[in-house]
């Protein structure tokens, strides 16, 4: 009979598993070092997304579009020190470029506002431009705060799923559902205020 | 308008699919020049701050030996400048240099630059740094001792500043979160994956995070993130990378995993730092080495399971020696401290 040992007190060994996107994580990293090689790889491989994200944003391509890109870029890399690989690089670009898109949109409508205060009335002037709904939709999305605009694109123009966006935004499952649903109400309330006389 | 039409005008919008940007391709030289640019900020001088703050400090020394008379350890109005050390308070706890791990005894031990003090499941210990600033590890805690204060790579830390002449600050590295403060009493504490927190109780603390700089200023009683601050997209897209606490008075800080904190006055202050994210600077290893983690905990594992102690304990030292940072460094350590 084998001799009775107590209890081992340690906890056990774990073995270590591959973190998910540690390519991504790498690349960022030699990217935020400042390596142009690193840079034009994420360039390629992350500037189709971010472009979409940013015509997603405006609704068409504007004659700015190559600037916001740009911008979009460099707000990028200055942000990847925060990146840990939570997500895909390519999910956490085209936040930030939907992000960088949403600024740009905002500051046209207050510049629009102090030039010309009299269209700065409770009807965006995409409205007079557009009047399609999307024209509408986007206008008002212009106009939530900013978490709540990002998580209505984010899933509802870009097509990301729950998941995608909780590890995008560090939240829950839950949490991201959670606010979705507050976004979309505050983007009905938004348009319905619009809509009335 | 209704939920249905929202949802309808969100669909259309989602199956119109914007035709790409044909000009990608010949932008793509301006725009990685500019990323290039981004990624590197405008080189800060710290060597010659460094070099003087170095020659301000030997001549204040040089002046005390000279000139002040020595006086009892507690007398009031001393301040001795003592040699950083680490004092067993408590259970297990080990000091890394150089890769070999010894066993903190009874004696305070020195420790020095680059050295790492672990406490194992019950362990605790003190440690002494930059002569006055005392940091206090919880169980399960690792610290490493760098140039401007100290690094928390995992568990938590609780930190006594005392007051620094103004310019003078004491730093905090906790992952991806720096700690500046000048003289306050605070906690940080954090888990994997979480946002760092950061609460004060005297004091004033500056919040700054790595590229965007100082993005609050705690005062007591505030917290950070603010529970109901709601993060704008950029703030969320850009969590925080570095967080400095600057204050005179006392808090508590949450950080993720690096915190920098400079001590202008006095300060203290409690430190929580989880282990760090996988990939963040304080220590995972490359992916490449992941299967050399796991090939020498497996080999501890199957000893282990044999009973074979000895061969345990060369697995491990195996694997602190090469893997110090590891992701498995903790369970390592605990294990090697039976």
């Amino acid at each position: 009979m084998a001799p009775l040992r107590a209890p081992d007190p340690r906890p056990p060994l774990r073995l270590l598993a591959d973190p998910p996107f540690e390519e991504d994580r790498r690349l960022a990293k030699r990217v935020a070092a400042g390596d142009r090689q690193a840079a034009t790889q994420a360039y390629d491989l992350l500037a189709p997304r971010m472009d979409r994200a940013i015509l997603r944003v405006f609704g068409r391509r504007e004659q700015d579009h190559r600037d916001v890109l740009q911008s979009a870029f460099v707000e990028l890399v200055r942000s990847l020190g925060s990146y840990r690989g939570d997500c895909s690089l390519a999910c956490w670009a085209a936040r930030v470029a939907a992000h960088v898109s949403f600024n740009v949109l905002r500051s046209r409508k207050r510049a629009r506002a102090v030039l010309s205060p009299d269209s700065a009335g409770p009807e965006p002037a995409a409205r007079w431009v557009d009047p399609s709904i999307a024209a509408r939709v986007r206008a008002a999305l212009a106009e939530l705060p900013a978490d709540k605009a990002e998580i209505v694109l984010l899933f509802d123009l870009l097509g990301h799923d729950i998941a995608e966006i909780a590890a995008m935004l560090e939240l829950t499952e839950a949490a991201a559902q959670s606010r979705l649903v507050r976004a979309r109400r505050a983007l009905r309330e938004r348009l319905d205020e619009e809509e009335t006389p | 308008m209704t939920d249905e039409e929202l949802e309808q005008a969100l669909r259309e919008m989602r199956s119109d699919e914007p035709a790409p940007s044909p000009d990608l391709g010949v932008h793509r030289a301006d725009v990685v020049d500019a990323m290039v640019r981004a990624a590197r900020p405008p080189q800060r001088r710290r060597w010659p701050v460094a070099l003087l703050a170095a020659a301000a400090i030997a001549l204040v020394a040089l002046f005390a030996v000279a000139f002040v008379p020595h006086r009892g350890p507690g007398a009031p109005g001393s301040a001795p400048s003592l040699a950083p050390e680490a004092v067993l308070l408590a259970g297990d706890v080990v000091v890394i240099r150089a890769g070999a791990l010894t066993p903190l005894g009874k004696s305070p031990v020195s420790v020095g630059l680059g050295d790492q003090v672990g406490t194992m499941a019950e362990g605790r210990a003190a440690v002494r740094l930059d002569g006055q600033a005392v940091a206090t590890l919880a169980p399960r805690s690792q610290l490493v001792v760098t140039t401007d204060g100290c690094e928390v790579r995992a568990g938590s830390v609780a930190f006594e500043v005392p007051k620094r002449p103004p310019g003078s600050t004491f730093v905090v590295h906790a992952g991806d979160v720096d700690v500046v403060v000048r003289g306050t009493s605070f906690r940080v504490s954090a888990e994997p994956g979480a946002t760092a927190r950061v609460e004060v109780t005297e004091g004033v603390v500056s919040i700054i995070e790595k590229g965007r700089g100082e993005v609050a200023t705690l005062r007591a009683g505030d917290r950070w993130p603010a529970a109901a601050a709601t993060p704008s997209a950029i703030e969320t897209a850009l969590p925080a990378g570095a967080t400095s606490a600057t204050a005179p008075g006392a808090g508590s800080v949450d950080a993720p995993s690096s915190g920098d904190l400079p001590a202008a006055s006095s300060a203290r202050g409690t430190t929580d730092v989880a282990r760090p994210p996988r990939g963040s600077a304080g220590g995972a290893a490359p992916v490449s080495d992941l299967a050399e983690q796991n090939r020498l905990l497996l080999q501890a594992a199957e000893a282990r399971a044999r009973g074979d102690a000895s061969e345990e304990q060369r697995a491990l030292d195996r694997y602190l020696k090469r893997f110090p940072d590891g992701q498995g460094a903790h369970d390592a350590l605990a294990g090697r401290m039976r």
